[in-house]
């Protein structure tokens, strides 16, 4: 063993020990991040947000070149110009107004009351540990069920109008949250309940102060899955059982053979998912001033 | 209250009285027993530490005498002189504070809890977060301030209530030494200005002895009390000085002994 002491040679004359034995110094300094924490921020600020941008910018621009030179089918693969004119007329003859203001009331309607009942219901059984254990089980066997599969169903029981559609969404929402808020219940550290039990708080202090705001964080989650799963349902259902709405609009393009007119519809349901995530996060943030 | 069943109980100035008390948790097939056979008086205004290795029970003891467990045979008795306020409020180890509510909030939970206004729970919280220098930080949340903050916001929501009896569970265990020691003398200076009944639970000799009047030493598997040592020092009491007296290294290590025995297999 070498001892680790620090005398003579090694301490005063590094670079000569280097040059007589092939050791090497390695100097590690600021780099550019260190020496203009600033400006490198900025710089990288506006390098992420631009290339957030111009890369889906670019694709698009490379299709409408693949498009307008032949090499795309125009019958499959419309160029983004087309598509865009196609939107500009459906907008003018006012069927995109209605398709969407169709599909969102569905989504809305069915989203708030299948997922908002699903907060309180969750809270409750998540908090009674006897009702947990006499509904898990049923709860978890409903969960598996492709909501789809049901819709005939919905169908026979309810007929073709708004009511089958709104109920598909809320069955779709209301599982997912209630399983994320039992799940975000009973992962509360049992610490804080001792905190409330040595303050003598009530059931409802209880639920109110510790349980709801504990379980927030994950509840909010299963809201946002939700959010995804209703759009995705719904323009299942309007494919099959609707005579407006995105789904139709889609749908029914193929029938009539206008390509243009799926993708404006395609389209348009990634973009109604997008907002609605992002509300979504905006919700949490408000709602979750400590996780900020 | 019954008049208790045991000898020596009805000794006057007692506040609780703990009576052959055992605890049996069980687990799976087995069970473990955590406590058996504890007695142990404690007296009006007295601060009391149980002291004693990790996994000896003294968390278990100050859980039962917080009512969030019973106990498995045996009694205590805990005098409530004052119904107008609460008989105990608990400081518990760490993570205990809400992180979802402000530090002023924290400490005005207990105090709705006890049916007082909102706007006067306001004011007694404020009143104990600059007690414990905390002005300045009752909107911020607890994670964004240090663990001793944090640790100090859970002193004030325990002392806001005014109880009777203050239980403490290692209340600084999570902190660094340095924060530890300032810590101690603030507890240390509130303790003399308010002269609750405390029962305090450590694992630290230095600890017990700079802040106990006595000291419940416990042995572990199952947890009894070994022995209760009397802390001679006079009150009010100055951490420094205690800590440099002869009498505090002797009585360190004498318990040091005791528990070394209590730890090492025979």
């Amino acid at each position: 063993m070498i001892p680790v002491t620090r005398d003579s040679g090694a301490a005063t004359a590094p670079r000569a020990d280097s040059a007589a034995g092939g050791t090497t110094w390695r100097s590690i300094t600021p780099g550019s991040a260190e020496l203009d924490p600033r400006g490198y921020a900025r710089r990288r600020r506006l390098l992420e947000r631009g290339l957030a941008i111009l890369v889906p910018v670019g694709l698009i621009g490379l299709w409408q070149l693949l498009a307008s030179s032949g090499a795309l089918e125009g019958n499959y693969f419309p160029a983004p110009s087309t598509i865009g004119s196609a939107w500009a007329e459906l907008v003018e003859s006012g069927v995109y107004q209605d398709s969407v203001v169709a599909s969102m009331r569905r989504i809305v309607i069915g989203y708030l009351t299948g997922g908002l009942s699903a907060i309180v219901l969750g809270l409750v059984i998540g908090s009674v540990r006897l009702l947990r254990v006499a509904l898990e089980p049923m709860i978890s066997a409903l969960y598996t069920i492709p909501k789809l599969a049901i819709l005939p169903l919905l169908l026979l029981i309810f007929g073709l109008g708004e009511t089958s559609k709104v109920l598909l969404v809320a069955l779709t929402c209301f599982f997912v949250v209630l399983i994320n808020t039992i799940d975000a219940v009973v992962s509360v550290s049992p610490r804080y309940g001792d905190v409330g039990r040595s303050c003598g708080a009530s059931r409802w202090a209880t639920l109110w102060h510790i349980t709801l705001p504990a379980a927030l964080p994950q509840t909010l989650t299963g809201m946002r899955l939700a959010s995804g799963l209703a759009v995705i349902v719904i323009v299942g259902a309007e494919f099959v059982a609707a005579d407006v709405g995105l789904g139709f609009l889609v749908w029914n393009s193929w029938n009539l053979g206008v390509p243009e007119h799926m993708y404006v519809g395609i389209v348009s349901i990634s973009v109604i998912g997008v907002m609605a995530n992002m509300i979504l996060r905006g919700v949490e943030w408000l709602l979750t001033p400590w996780n900020r | 209250m019954p008049p208790l069943p045991l000898e020596g109980a009805a000794e006057a100035g007692v506040k609780i009285a703990v009576r052959a008390v055992g605890k049996v948790f069980p687990s799976g097939a087995d069970s473990v027993q955590a406590l058996a056979d504890i007695s142990l008086d404690v007296y009006d205004g007295e601060f009391l530490c149980l002291l004693g290795p990790s996994g000896c029970g003294k968390t278990t003891l100050l859980r039962v005498m917080a009512q969030l467990e019973r106990p498995s045979s045996g009694v205590i008795e805990m005098r409530h002189d004052d119904p107008s306020r609460p008989l105990s409020a608990v400081v518990f180890q760490d993570y205990s504070v809400f992180p979802w509510k402000t530090i002023r909030d924290n400490v005005i939970f207990p105090l709705l809890q006890t049916g007082m206004r909102r706007a006067r729970a306001r004011e007694v919280a404020d009143h104990w977060l600059a007690q414990l220098d905390l002005a300045g930080f009752e909107r911020a949340y607890p994670d964004t301030v240090s663990g001793g903050m944090k640790q100090r916001v859970a002193i004030a929501r325990a002392l806001a209530v005014q109880p009777e009896l203050l239980l403490m569970d290692e209340p600084l265990a999570a902190l660094d030494a340095q924060l530890r020691l300032l810590l101690q003398e603030k507890l240390l200076a509130l303790w003399q200005a308010n002269q609750n009944t405390v029962v305090f639970v450590t694992h630290s000799i230095d600890e017990a002895l700079l802040l106990g009047d006595r000291i419940a030493v416990m042995s572990a598997r199952p947890g009894r009390i070994a022995t209760v040592i009397d802390v001679p020092f006079e009150r009010p009491r100055h951490p420094d000085e205690i800590r440099a007296s002869p009498d505090f290294a002797a009585l360190r290590d004498e318990i040091w002994h005791r528990l070394r025995r209590e730890l090492q297999p025979a």
